[in-house]
């Protein structure tokens, strides 16, 4: 990094510049930080033959397992979603800084919206129960003795929505998901983990904000 | 001694009243030092046919006792260890003519000893091998001569005397006190009576003394739950009816005798967990011999006499409860009790039993659960069908009375029907005669009830769809548990969450969460990474742990070291949660102990530190405050042993708790203010208090609109002004005044009594005493003299004793009607000695 060229360094501010007025929680150094380690990233991909503009899902989603600590292919695939806002299969620097936004330092409203944009797997702004359903199948030991074994997941599943559901209409709008939450903040990675954990989250911190510090 | 109190006219004037009350010592002891010699002591037979006292732990520390006590009764009560004895003790003893020196006539290789009786007999004589003592004053000396053998001279005499009571008081006497109803003539010599009434009086005490302290100790080493068998045995023994509907022909214990502890069999069997031995008599067998212990129930070879230890030896398998090992044992009880559970509608009961019915499968349930809570887990289930079967039956009587339900689902009853006809018909039983484990029987009956192959587990929740009786709660958190064994992470919390959905402060719900394995999977979360899990399993627990029984399952089941564990998270309400629990937890006196074990307090004294993050946001801080809060109330709890309070202090808490009493929060300040109080009963901490200027706070904090922090504000200040400065402080802090208000608050009386007392304490200087007098706090006081509780009483009339030393108060008492209540209070013949004691000062300084 100490290496970095005269220019590469004053482009990197330009882009700081610009992103500290749309992005909130970030001071303008840490930008700088975010800016400079997903650049390092992304020469790693570029290096490896595909050059491009942003990152790919395959490469976004090794760094949320390796760096993050998911785990759960389905949900990768969501987180892959919301920071690639325009849908265009990669996440590019400002998208990341964005989602990092949520992703470190989300308030309790914008992670709310961000989960549930996570679970929506179809975007119709709903959660249905065949989606919780599909997000939960993994997530259950079957018994093998079991003449249904979905029975066990399939009463979860209704459990969980009668407690969820407060307009019953057997499927979750952002309002029921935002009222369960904020009654019972567990239920914020309801549907599967989405979100890295403090442990994680302190870890990245370290390592990307430190770099400033050495400087 | 008791021995005492009768001195004089024992039997000079009526002496009957006085046998009388022996004979029925008698009755329920067995006798004076033979009962502990048959109770405890762990004899054998040898060869040669004489009884050995077996050389155990037990028997050590029970002759011990014994010799102790011989050796002391000559030094204490000179007329009873002159007593001679009817018959004298003799037994073969290891000790020569050249042992004893002065106070003997030696010739030879025997010796007599000087002092004779009125007969000119010698006391004490040894013609070798053979040895003969008269009285405890010889007795004593001799083992004094006898120097380190004394234990085995003991041991030899015990052995060879098997019943020293008659030695020692004669055939007569013993006799006469344990004959139940004729009053005793009175032919032998008064005098001499009284010294063995009191010498039987001695020995009676000392043979309860020696037994109550082996039953101590026997408890400290084995973990008995005595009243489980006991009221099985209750239940059963209402079984043992005359008639058709009886399930037992007779059961009896073998001993009538009850420990302490409430185990009945003898000591030294009590030290392998054996609580008691019964013989039952089924309708349709042999007569069975059965153990109880601790492990379980089982059959033992029969106690056809005393003191043979194969009678102990275990027979059979061990079984859960009784009714499990009579089930297998006995085909008509199996089938009786299934059929008075279940179908005793059909057979015309009348309905006045129907209640009793219920009432016995009520007990029967709770006797199961508490048994459940002894076992482990692999019982769990064969338990859980038990607990089925005997919940059945009054939901299928309530069924027949409710027909409306019964119309609703005609298709779940019918089932329920074939499925019981098909299960407890006499053939289907008889033909399992052979069975050994009630376990199975039961299990297996449950597995063929089902038309269909299915999992033993999925029984009760089969039949949860037909029992509308049992709270539907109990079916919730049974499937909720299944369903946590079997899930990851995101499922187990969804799960959680559910569970939090029910209101988890029904002791019910409580009960069924520990009954149904699920406090075992709440507290094996703890032990995981996940952080969203041990929240949501504390989330639970902190509300279930207000229950006495969870709270000790919870310490059984080493669920402290792990909330322990999670104190030092990085998750901020991950600590509280954690904290907050062990709050609950903690007020279990082995809670508190085990917390310091595992190095609890240190690591909640730390949560109290929030204060180091200056830089921290504002949400941050509120985080902070409410671990530290949680923090504050496990301190709490964890204070009320005097360990802990050392603990804290040592783990520097004294200025972390000073720090936080200038919180503006209410809802720390108690926690804090009540750490603070509970501590204050040790010096160190009552120096702090005033070192570290927090009366001022304290004083600040009892005008705050709060009732419990007021009292605990006025307790810590009770606690501490008995130190002249802290005195001066509260008054200099203008604490009186606020003190003296309480006193209006009179309908709380633990406010008022930590008021009262603040004010007595206070008042030992009389610049105070002149203060309170501006507030009027006399009249009140004097107010304050009748109808109040007992602590107040003390407090009230202290003060009113400190008033009372400037001459001008004594008159404002006597005019104020004081003088009349103080009397009243100590003619009430209810009030307890301590309030009178301190009356009596209290008018001695206004008299005087």
């Amino acid at each position: 990094m100490t290496e970095m060229s005269a220019k590469t360094r004053k482009t990197i501010q330009t882009q700081a510049e610009n992103l500290s007025k749309k992005v909130e929680h970030f001071t303008k150094a840490e930008i700088e930080c975010l800016i400079q380690h997903f650049n390092s990233l992304l020469a790693d991909q570029v290096s490896r033959g595909k050059a491009a503009h942003g990152l790919d899902r395959g490469r976004f989603r090794g760094i949320l397992q390796n760096v993050f600590g998911l785990t759960n292919a389905m949900m990768m695939d969501g987180v892959f979603r919301c920071f690639d806002k325009d849908g265009d299969g990669t996440v590019t620097v400002e998208e990341w800084i964005r989602g990092h936004a949520v992703f470190l330092r989300g308030t309790l409203d914008e992670r709310m919206k961000y989960c549930f944009q996570v679970y929506d797997l179809n975007d119709d702004k709903y959660i249905s129960k065949e989606e919780i359903f599909h997000m939960l199948k993994q997530s259950f030991i079957k018994q093998p003795t079991e003449e249904d074994p979905d029975e066990g997941l399939k009463e979860v599943v209704e459990i969980t929505m009668k407690t969820m559901d407060h307009d019953h209409d057997s499927l979750l709008s952002f309002e029921d998901f935002k009222k369960s939450v904020q009654a019972e903040n567990l239920l914020l990675e309801a549907f599967g983990t989405c979100l890295p954990d403090p442990m994680h989250i302190k870890k990245f911190e370290q390592l990307v904000f430190q770099e400033q510090h050495e400087q | 001694m008791p021995a005492v109190g009768f001195h004089g006219n024992l039997l000079t004037a009526d002496n009957y009243h006085l046998v009388k009350i022996l004979q029925k010592q008698l009755l329920k002891y067995g006798g004076a030092m033979g009962l502990t010699l048959t109770r405890a002591a762990q004899w054998t037979t040898s060869s040669s046919g004489t009884a050995k006292l077996e050389s155990t732990p037990l028997n050590e520390s029970l002759l011990k006792e014994i010799l102790d006590f011989v050796e002391k009764i000559g030094s204490k009560s000179s007329q009873e260890a002159e007593h001679v004895f009817e018959e004298p003790l003799q037994w073969n003893t290891t000790l020569v003519a050249s042992h004893f020196k002065k106070g003997y006539n030696t010739r030879g290789s025997t010796v007599k000893s000087n002092e004779k009786d009125s007969e000119g007999n010698p006391l004490l004589q040894l013609s070798p091998p053979s040895l003969y003592v008269r009285n405890f004053s010889q007795l004593s000396k001799l083992l004094h001569v006898a120097k380190d053998r004394k234990l085995q001279e003991v041991q030899a005499c015990l052995e060879e005397n098997r019943d020293p009571m008659v030695n020692i008081l004669g055939w007569n006497f013993i006799s006469k006190l344990d004959r139940t109803r004729s009053p005793p003539e009175v032919p032998i010599d008064a005098s001499e009576k009284d010294v063995k009434v009191k010498l039987f009086i001695m020995l009676q005490d000392i043979d309860k003394k020696i037994l109550n302290k082996l039953v101590a100790e026997i408890s400290e080493q084995v973990q008995f739950n005595p009243t489980v068998v006991t009221k099985e045995v209750e239940l059963l023994k209402k079984c043992c009816t005359e008639g058709e509907e009886r399930l037992l022909k007779s059961l009896r214990y073998t001993s009538d005798f009850e420990f302490s502890n409430g185990c009945r069999a003898p000591l030294w069997r009590q030290a392998l967990g054996e609580i008691c031995y019964l013989v039952i008599e089924p309708c349709d067998g042999e007569i069975l011999n059965i153990t109880c212990s601790s492990a379980g129930v089982f059959l033992n070879a029969g106690f056809q006499q005393e003191g043979d230890e194969s009678h102990y030896e275990r027979k059979s398998d061990f079984y859960e409860d009784l009714a499990s090992l009579l089930k297998s044992r006995s085909p008509h009880f199996a089938e009786s009790i299934n059929k008075q559970v279940f179908d005793g509608e059909e057979r015309g009961r009348a309905q006045k039993s129907e209640k009793q019915q219920e009432n016995i499968v009520h007990q029967w349930e709770r006797l199961q659960r508490a048994l459940y809570g002894r076992k482990k887990c692999d019982t769990c289930q064969r338990w859980r069908n038990l607990g089925v079967l005997t919940i059945c039956g009054p939901a299928e009587e309530e069924k027949a009375r409710k027909s409306s339900v019964e119309k609703k689902r005609p298709g779940a009853r019918s089932r329920m029907k074939a499925e019981l006809s098909a299960s407890y018909s006499p053939g289907h039983l008889s033909s399992q005669r052979t069975k050994t484990s009630a376990g199975a029987v039961v299990e297996e009956q449950f597995s063929e009830s089902s038309s269909e192959t299915e999992e033993e587990e999925e029984q009760p929740e089969r039949r949860s769809e037909t029992n509308p009786d049992l709270p539907s709660e109990y079916w919730q958190i049974q499937k909720l548990v299944k369903y946590l064994k079997a899930a990851d992470q995101t499922v187990t919390v969804l799960v959680l969450c559910a569970m939090m959905e029910l209101d988890l402060t029904k002791e019910t719900c409580q009960l069924a969460i520990q009954d149904l394995g699920g406090l075992e999977v709440l507290l094996n979360l703890l032990d995981t990474n996940d952080i969203r899990c041990k929240i949501g399993s504390l989330k639970i627990l902190t509300k279930i742990s207000q229950n006495v029984h969870l709270r000790q399952t919870i310490v059984h089941m080493r669920g402290l070291q792990r909330m322990v564990n999670n104190l030092d998270s990085p998750v901020k309400e991950l600590q509280a949660l954690a904290a907050e629990t062990i709050a609950n937890v903690a007020n279990d006196r082995r809670a508190r102990r085990t917390v310091r074990h595992h190095g609890g307090i240190r690591k909640l004294v730390k949560l109290l530190d929030c204060f180091n993050d200056s830089t921290d946001l504002r949400a941050n801080m509120e985080k902070d405050l409410e671990v530290a809060r949680c923090g504050a109330s496990a301190l709490w709890s964890c204070s009320k042993s005097s360990k802990n309070k050392e603990a804290i202090r040592k783990a520097g808490g004294i200025p972390l708790l000073g720090r936080l009493l200038r919180s503006p929060q209410e809802n720390i300040l108690i926690p804090v203010v009540g750490t603070l109080q509970e501590c204050a009963s040790q010096e160190s901490y009552r120096v702090a208090i005033q070192t570290e200027g927090m009366i001022e706070d304290l004083v600040k904090n009892l005008r705050r609109d709060n009732d419990e922090l007021q009292m605990l504000c006025a307790s810590a200040i009770f606690k501490c002004a008995e130190d002249k400065r802290t005195r001066d402080l509260v008054r200099s802090y203008k604490g009186l005044q606020p003190l003296v208000s309480l006193l209006a608050k009179a309908d709380n009386k633990q406010l008022l009594a930590a008021a009262t007392g603040a004010i007595w304490k206070c008042s030992f200087s009389m610049k105070n005493v002149a203060i309170f007098q501006e507030s009027k706090a006399l009249q009140t006081l004097i107010g304050l003299l009748t109808d109040q509780p007992e602590d107040v009483l003390v407090n009230v009339v202290g003060a009113l004793g400190q008033f009372a030393q400037k001459p001008a108060n004594k008159t404002a008492i006597c005019n104020g009607g004081g003088i009349k209540a103080l009397i009243n209070l100590l003619n009430g013949t209810n009030q307890v000695y301590y309030v009178g004691s301190h009356c009596s000062s209290c008018l001695n300084s206004l008299l005087y």
